[in-house]
């Protein structure tokens, strides 16, 4: 990761570096977007922050900043939001755009009104700006410079701290009742600041900076990792090294009684802290893997240790030999099937780092100086794993990547590609998203970048608009074989037209390609075309970066390519009575759930 | 008297050009690219890099090559 992105932030570093870091990152992204920032207060330089932060996720944006604390007026009555079609919008509001608080005589009633009346503003804004289908990024509140009551301020129903925090819970509650809304939690980032570092007078009776100019990185960084998580741009995978990164010492050497783990010492209780964080990272799905340069079975002893937190078979993969560490990261690439680009790398040795990052300049790795703990304070304060929402697959996927180690070893050892897949006894179903797999479905199409012909992006409102109309079909695919359930993992949503099907969405997750579960889909999909008297399905492919897997999908299926349109291919299936279903490893059946 | 090529350095990193001279006689009237952002990130950054402590009356200062000499040359004593 680039020195200028380090933890804490420097802002002054940042900001004079704003051209260097353009030039090495920007050829390097992957994405592109929009974003418009709604002024609260005057935005100066958090533009070019957020910016930064976000090229450090290999995100490229095009930002306009809105007129002078014209926030509320832009977004209820101005052209400006819509000329400009922005994919994100954020709100910059703060304390400083509370207008009144309330006077020490007020009662409850008299405080719930003003509660209502200063988060009235932002209510209907989230109404008015959620219904425009781009995603938008709200500001709870801070906490207050002063407070004039002392400690009561939290508690006597007048309170201006107390207030703060009923402030929050209506923003919380705009938060959760709105799928495309989402919560920058300054009041977090303030705490992290300082209140005293984050509130600074000078600026703001000069410049209507609502916060300190140096606390505008901690902003930038929490934006970013907001929009890489919606966007399915964040961290996917964690690998770690073993000694003086998971514990204290080095255990070809000292052996596991004499590593430092655990509440025997100082250093041990601090490793722990680290294992233990990185268990909370694997348990909300984030793929965990070892990457370290010993031998294998004295690395896995560490894991014996009494006070491990971590065991063996929490890491997705285990690799423990003496190749360079950028030869494992390629082994981990396949291993998992997720690009390099995903993937956050922890390493006491700078030098480790360094070799790593020579190969894969698009990893995030993260080293520290004085203390281990400073490994996590990185990670999570850089947000590289932030997530918009856990899903039950979330929280069950790291049991999929264990079963995937087994299979992966099966198919090493079984004679050819189509007796493995035989033994893998693979039934799915395919059936119409509901409400239930609906959160599950937007989120698939959002991640999956490989199986994407058209790197189709989708949200909640779109998918819900699909399920409720008559011409359109929106489908899901669950895959079981004899090591365990994978899940959701197919999505297509189809549109009707007279005689015509059109494939809008089809995406498939990479955890079970070459399956050949896409032949299944197909047979289910012209079964359903038939029963509705459709004779041809169309579909397009256009070439990115990462979907060079699906290049010759329609092809194979049997598409005809009838025209290319600047890079986009157009497809046409043609349903004649000589059609045969072709799947022959998975036992497949339709069914409305 | 603060050192003027270290003034440069910092002006050039924020206004983003590398090939802008400074002397002691510019301000926001003399070179384009100076606007009101730019005197705040100066601000920050001297701030930063000599450890001042300012005053609301110092803010309005930095507008001008002159003044911000000024600025540096108080805060030394």
């Amino acid at each position: 990761m680039l020195e200028h992105f380090q933890y804490p932030f420097d802002s002054t570093r940042l900001y004079r570096s704003r051209k260097d870091i353009r030039e090495k990152l920007t050829q390097r992204s992957q994405r592109q977007i929009k974003l418009y920032i709604l002024s609260g207060s005057t935005v100066g330089e958090l533009k070019e922050f957020i910016d930064l932060f976000l090229l450090n996720f290999g995100i490229r944006a095009e930002v306009k900043v809105g007129d002078y604390n014209a926030f509320y007026e832009e977004a209820m009555f101005g052209e400006q939001i819509a000329s400009f079609d922005p994919d994100w919008i954020y709100v910059h509001t703060s304390i400083r755009n509370v207008r009144r608080f309330p006077s020490i005589e007020d009662g409850q009633q008299d405080v719930d009104a003003l509660v209502l009346s200063e988060t009235e503003r932002l209510s209907q804004i989230a109404e008015k700006l959620s219904g425009r289908g781009c995603k938008i990024i709200l500001n709870n509140f801070e906490r207050p410079v002063f407070r004039s009551i002392g400690n009561l301020s939290s508690i006597h129903t007048a309170g201006s701290n107390r207030f703060v925090r009923l402030l929050n819970d209506v923003i919380e509650g705009l938060v959760t009742a709105n799928e495309n809304v989402f919560l920058n939690d300054i009041d977090y980032l303030s705490s992290v600041v300082g209140l005293d570092n984050w509130h600074d007078w000078n600026y703001w009776s000069s410049f209507k900076y609502a916060m300190a100019p140096t606390a505008m990185p901690w902003i930038g960084s929490s934006i970013a990792s907001i929009i890489a998580a919606g966007d399915g741009a964040a961290k996917k995978a964690l690998l770690c090294d073993l000694d003086n990164t998971l514990w204290g010492g080095t255990i070809g050497d000292e052996g596991v009684e004499k590593i430092a783990l655990g509440p025997d010492t100082a250093k041990g209780e601090i490793f722990s802290e680290v294992q233990s964080y990185i268990k909370d990272l694997k348990s909300r799905g984030i793929a965990i893997a070892v990457n370290s340069k010993n031998n294998e079975e004295n690395a896995r002893s560490g894991f014996s240790h009494d006070s491990t937190e971590l065991q063996c078979e929490d890491f997705a993969e285990f690799l423990a030999n003496w190749n360079p560490k950028s030869q494992n990261v390629s082994e981990i690439e396949k291993s998992l099937n997720i690009s390099a680009d995903s993937f956050v790398f922890l390493d006491d040795s700078p030098a480790e780092i360094a070799e790593v990052e020579m190969h894969f300049p698009e990893i995030l790795a993260f080293s520290y100086k004085k203390t281990p703990i400073e490994l996590i304070t990185q990670i999570d304060r850089i947000g590289v794993f932030e997530q918009i929402s856990i899903s039950a697959e979330d929280t069950e996927r790291q049991s999929f990547f264990q079963s995937n180690q087994k299979r992966e070893r099966l198919r090493q050892s079984s004679g050819s590609l189509q007796e493995y897949l035989q033994s893998l006894n693979m039934t799915a179903q395919v059936s119409e998203v509901n409400t239930d797999t609906k959160d599950r479905c937007v989120q698939l199409v959002n991640k999956t970048n490989q199986f994407n012909p058209m790197t189709r992006r989708i949200d909640g409102s779109y998918l819900h608009s699909c399920m409720e109309r008559e011409d359109c079909l929106t489908l899901n695919v669950r895959l079981q074989d004899r090591y365990g359930n994978n899940g959701i993992t197919s999505v297509l949503i189809v549109s009707f037209k007279e005689h015509v099907a059109e494939i809008d969405v089809w995406v498939m997750s990479c955890r079970v390609f070459n399956r050949e579960l896409e032949l299944a889909i197909f047979d289910v999909l012209v079964d359903q075309c038939r029963q509705r008297g459709i004779t041809r399905i169309e579909a397009a492919y256009k070439p990115s970066a990462k979907n060079g897997y699906v290049k010759n999908l329609y092809g194979d299926l049997g598409f005809d390519c009838v025209s290319e349109i600047e890079d986009t291919k157009h497809y046409c299936f043609e349903i004649n009575e000589s059609w045969q279903p072709r799947n022959k490893m998975i036992e497949i059946s339709y069914g409305k759930p | 008297m603060a050192n003027l090529e270290e003034l440069r350095t910092i002006f050039r990193d924020i206004i983003g050009d590398q090939t802008i001279e400074l002397t002691i006689e510019d301000s926001t009237e003399t070179i384009k690219a100076w606007d009101s952002l730019v005197s705040i990130n100066i601000m920050t950054a001297l701030s930063q890099e000599y450890d001042l402590t300012l005053g609301i009356d110092d803010f309005e200062k930095f507008n001008r090559v002159k003044d911000i000499v000024q600025v540096l040359e108080n805060n030394k004593t």
